[in-house]
């Protein structure tokens, strides 16, 4: 038997229905870390005599990207539900052979993710995962070693586009609008979190109801004054979190009043004196808007918002 | 429909597609799911099926034809 070599080359996802044809809006997962296909049995029925029996086989596709766009958000969240197609296409079997995993045509995935902006970096961690019938499963499955993969205009054979990938670069947190939270050079942990919060159908596809949103900012700006200034804030002002992606586009997370509630701890110790912020809250899927162009945060050509944008929570 | 292919004997990944060049049906040999009977392979297909890709498993060599341009049992 041939060795089998190790590794995923190129995850893409796409709109629902169009990667058999003419793939719509295509995603690579591109620069990464670590990603990973499981395929494992589901819901095994176990008798009398404590033999497991076939019952489901379950795929679930991991992995984290390091070009998350404002484009990317939105388009996951018109995707949830099963609401995409996707490819995945393994690393070279042989010179000239490699495996091709299509998710598509009654066989699409459920899927959650958690989009996560910090000191060190930004990242989207997307989990791709749904059970199928046996014999179902056992076709795709038969069906990779012999697929012709689709080519997606403007995606690398890995996904790579170092356009897309962006370090950390602090620019606004502000509660309320316009006032911000503190300065930067004087910040020790800054963070915006975003993830699904869904159930799971009979199939082990997510259905998706609500974001679970978490910021989180601990500085030095630590005075008596400072910490009373943040218990003088509303409870549940709006705010803003803004990372720059140019001198002149950016991403922004504009979260309206009622949406983020705002818990507080200041710590003195003997090694430091810190003023801890926590911003947290639950929005449903539809109260999300999303505003590209110049004025937004992108170049005044981009209708998707994948050099920058603007996406407003709770409006 | 039944579609028969004059073919050797071996291992294929058969595909049917429709009009409009979807995939709508996928086997192959090592899933049971093509039978061979003296010198042609024969397969259960959808009626939806316009044309078809059989792929040979053992060297990669791939046979394209119409569905209809083929011996079947609704012809």
């Amino acid at each position: 038997m041939p060795y089998a070599a190790a590794g995923l080359k190129q995850i893409v996802m796409c709109d629902k229905g169009t990667l058999s044809t003419t793939p719509a809006d295509p995603i690579a997962l591109g620069i990464r870390k670590d990603a990973v296909l499981t395929i494992n049995h589901f819901k095994q029925v176990e008798d009398y005599r404590k033999r497991k029996h076939r019952n489901m086989l379950n795929f679930k596709l991991e992995g984290e990207t390091l070009q998350p766009t404002i484009f990317m958000f939105k388009k996951l969240l018109d995707w949830i539900n099963g609401n995409l197609d996707v490819q995945v296409i393994t690393q070279k079997q042989s010179s000239s052979n490699q495996d091709v995993f299509k998710f598509n045509s009654g066989k699409e995935l459920g899927i959650d993710f958690e989009w996560t902006y910090n000191q060190d970096g930004r990242s989207c961690k997307i989990t791709l995962e749904r059970a199928l019938p046996y014999n179902d499963a056992v076709v795709l499955i038969d069906a990779a070693d012999n697929t012709t993969p689709v080519s997606f205009p403007g995606i690398t054979d890995d996904g790579t586009d170092l356009t897309l990938y962006r370090g950390a670069s602090p620019d606004k947190f502000e509660k309320p609008a316009s006032v911000s939270l503190g300065s930067n050079s004087l910040i020790t942990v800054r963070s915006l979190n975003i993830k699904t919060e869904s159930k799971k159908s009979i199939d082990n596809l997510s259905l998706v109801d609500n974001l679970i949103i978490t910021l989180e900012m601990t500085g030095r700006e630590a005075s008596i004054a400072d910490f009373v200034t943040r218990l003088n804030k509303g409870a549940l002002d709006g705010v803003v979190f803004q990372e720059k992606n140019s001198a002149t586009t950016y991403d922004k997370f504009d979260f309206n009043a009622n949406v983020l509630s705002q818990t507080d701890e200041f710590v003195i110790n003997d090694e430091e004196r810190t003023l801890k912020i926590v911003l947290e809250g639950r929005i449903p899927i539809y109260s999300v808007q999303f505003l590209y162009g110049s004025s937004n945060g992108g170049d005044a050509a981009d209708t998707k918002g994948t050099t920058g944008g603007t996406i407003k929570f709770g409006y | 429909m039944e579609l028969k292919i004059k073919i050797a004997k071996g291992n294929y990944a058969l595909r049917t597609f429709d009009k409009d060049g979807n995939e709508i049906f996928y086997t192959s040999t090592r899933i049971g799911g093509i039978q061979f009977d003296k010198d042609s392979l024969s397969c259960s297909i959808p009626d939806l099926s316009v044309t078809y890709e059989l792929k040979n498993l053992d060297n990669g060599n791939t046979k394209k034809g119409n569905v209809k341009g083929e011996k079947n049992v609704s012809d």
